[in-house]
């Protein structure tokens, strides 16, 4: 991986849906998301948002268009080189936690890794033990998902998604399924594995609150990216909890 | 251990109900399997043995005399317009112990006896019967017929001026052990036995026409010094004996009679519990198969949103396609197990349970190895060929979808 250049790079992505009756979804979107950004992407609904998060984090091919994650132009690759791609360079967040629940909490965190090589040694573990730990579950890791809270899943999510150590995290509205309170409390690990760990995260979300405290705020309308601004520390609502 | 093999039975064990009734399932069929097979084995080794037992598996004899066909030397016109087929006499096979020798290394071939027969008369005081006199060596064709285990009186070796009757004809001519019979051959020769063995093959037909004499008594009463009519041979797979006489037939210049020629309805009669068999076999493994498919595609069904999870995280769909790939090898492998326990138990409590009066079983039950191994195997395959369709499923789902929309 490169650690100069943009950590994700999409130049002149459209999507489009449908074989007769053909429904443009993106229209030329271009993007650079840099290494350690905190962005936020928003929309109104049916904007693409989901589209193009599908685009930049692999599970789906632009129409036309180039993605480059970490330099490596993710286009041309045939489908088992996208799903390594995927686990080694990009972490997922879903706005439903999405663990699997007949496994523990360490199971769940060591799933990319573990379904990347097919196998987990002791040092995979030890990594998801630790993450764990990090995210406050050091007691739970035996847990089984479906025994978590919410906010506790989340957290479980976010571990999972780091355990590959990927430059770039993709989450869909993380914490739009759970209460003020460990709202709060996933953003603030969010940002905090952002600034100790230099990982560059999209949130997709339609809370303009929860965006107003990223760095970066891209609004995506139709299909286009209709602004794209910087947020210095002062317009941030750093210690306000995200709206519900 | 593997991630395929650790959430393949994860998700066995997550999902008790359905697992445990997809191996009840499996468990069921394999044992019903298992139980008929052994039992329809069982009923073919007693029908073969009741039958074959008393009766060598292929009769290796010399052609039978051919009158010639007279033909003018020129055109080769034929001279007669018929040819009657001549009348035909006991004839010994020529250079009869090389022929021996080089039958007996054939691979199928488990035992092999010379043999003198041909039709003589049984005289005992003023009665008279027709009957099938047999010339043996005792030793080679205890192989061929297990006639000492069939002797209701006296000894199976005979030797000398020594004979065996059937219990019929010892029964028509009322003799016992150590009494005597006259035999008289076509050619005119005859001879006293002494009775050594009165036997019963279980056929009241065979029990009175059979006379058993050793093999130099047989060759002196029909002319054959030294000479053998036929040689008979026991071959180690019954349904092999056609192949076998062919193969006998072409290297000897004989003639080779399996009894599956001979015997054309017995074959039938083993061919259709084969067959009968085999379909039942058929349909237990297509319900099987039907049963852990659609269990597993449920489970596919269920766990789209954890497949599409685990595709969106970096597992292939190779790896996907593995998992129920497993599952379903490990229903059929572990219900067959199950099932050929269950069966064996089945079989022995049927053995148990059903007796005749003379406290033997009433149903013979062939139990082997190889019937429990063969369904294991089936059902393993059964349960793999059974989940190609569900993982296929699995491996196809698009991750951003399932995710999406469950």
């Amino acid at each position: 991986m490169a650690d100069t250049g943009p950590v994700l790079e999409i130049r002149g992505v459209t999507r489009e849906f449908g074989s007769k009756v053909k429904t443009r979804v993106l229209n030329g979107i271009d993007l650079q998301l840099q290494r350690g950004e905190f962005s936020a992407l928003i929309g109104p609904s049916g904007s693409g948002k989901s589209t193009l998060l599908n685009i930049m984090g692999l599970l789906d091919r632009p129409t036309s268009g180039e993605v480059r994650i970490a330099g490596q132009l993710m286009t041309q690759l045939d489908d088992d080189a996208l799903t390594r791609a995927r686990s080694r360079t990009l972490g997922f967040v879903f706005q439903f936690h999405h663990l699997l629940p007949a496994f523990t909490a360490l199971e769940n965190v060591m799933i990319p890794a573990w379904g990347d090589t097919g196998h987990a040694d002791a040092r995979l573990r030890a990594t998801a033990e630790a993450l764990l730990r990090e995210v406050g579950l050091g007691e739970r890791i035996a847990n089984h998902a479906s025994d978590l809270s919410g906010g506790e899943a989340q957290r479980v999510a976010i571990a999972r998604a780091l355990c590959q150590n990927p430059p770039l995290i993709l989450a869909d509205e993380p914490t739009g399924n759970l209460d003020t309170k460990s709202a709060d409390s996933v953003f603030a690990l969010l940002r905090r594995f952002n600034r100790e760990r230099g990982t560059t995260f999209l949130i997709v979300t339609h809370d303009d609150r929860l965006a107003g405290r990223c760095d970066r705020i891209i609004r995506l309308v139709d299909g286009c990216v209709v602004s794209d601004a910087r947020c210095d520390a002062s317009s941030r609502t750093e210690g306000a909890p995200p709206a519900r | 251990m593997s991630f395929e093999w650790f959430v393949a039975l994860r998700y066995l064990r997550e999902g008790k109900v359905q697992t445990a009734l997809i191996l009840g399932a499996v468990s069921i069929g394999v044992a019903v399997v298992v139980f008929l097979s052994a039992l329809i084995g069982g009923l073919q080794s007693s029908l073969i043995s009741k039958t074959l037992g008393s009766q060598a598996h292929i009769i290796v004899h010399p052609p039978d005399l051919e009158a010639r066909v007279l033909t003018k030397a020129q055109d080769g016109q034929l001279i007669a317009a018929r040819v009657e087929k001549p009348s035909q006499r006991l004839q010994s096979i020529s250079g009869w112990l090389e022929v021996l020798s080089d039958i007996r290394r054939l691979p199928g071939v488990v035992a092999s006896s010379p043999v003198v027969s041909g039709s003589a008369f049984a005289v005992r005081g003023s009665a008279t019967k027709s009957v099938a006199l047999r010339g043996i060596e005792p030793e080679s064709f205890s192989s061929i017929v297990g006639l000492a285990e069939k002797l209701q009186l006296g000894r199976y070796q005979i030797v000398g001026a020594e004979a065996l009757l059937g219990t019929e004809l010892a029964l028509d001519f009322g003799i016992s052990i150590g009494d005597k019979i006259r035999i008289v051959t076509a050619p005119g020769h005859a001879d006293v036995f002494t009775v050594a063995g009165i036997f019963d093959l279980g056929s009241k037909d065979l029990n009175e026409r059979l006379v058993f004499v050793p093999l130099r008594s047989a060759q002196t009463l029909f002319d054959l010094a030294g000479g053998i009519s036929s040689i008979e041979l026991k071959v180690g797979d019954v349904f092999a004996a056609q192949s076998i006489a062919t193969e006998v037939a072409r290297r000897s210049g004989l003639v080779a009679d399996s009894w599956t020629t001979t015997s054309p309805q017995l074959l039938v009669a083993l061919q259709s519990q084969e067959s009968s068999k085999n379909v039942i076999l058929f349909f237990i493994a297509l319900t099987v198969a039907l049963g852990i498919a659609s269990v597993l595609i449920v489970s596919v069904v269920q766990k789209s949103r954890e497949i599409g999870v685990m595709r969106a995280v970096g597992t292939s769909r190779s790896r996907i396609l593995r998992i129920f790939l497993i599952q379903g090898g490990l229903v059929g492998f572990v219900g067959s197990i199950l099932g050929a326990g269950l069966g064996a138990f089945l079989a022995h409590a049927f053995v148990r349970l059903w007796r005749g009066a003379d406290g033997k079983p009433m149903f013979p039950l062939a139990l082997s190895l190889t019937l429990f191994l063969l369904p294991t195997a089936l059902a393993t395959l059964v349960g793999l060929i059974a989940a190609v369709a569900p993982a296929r499923r699995a491996a196809r789902l698009d991750p951003a979808e399932v995710i999406r929309y469950g």
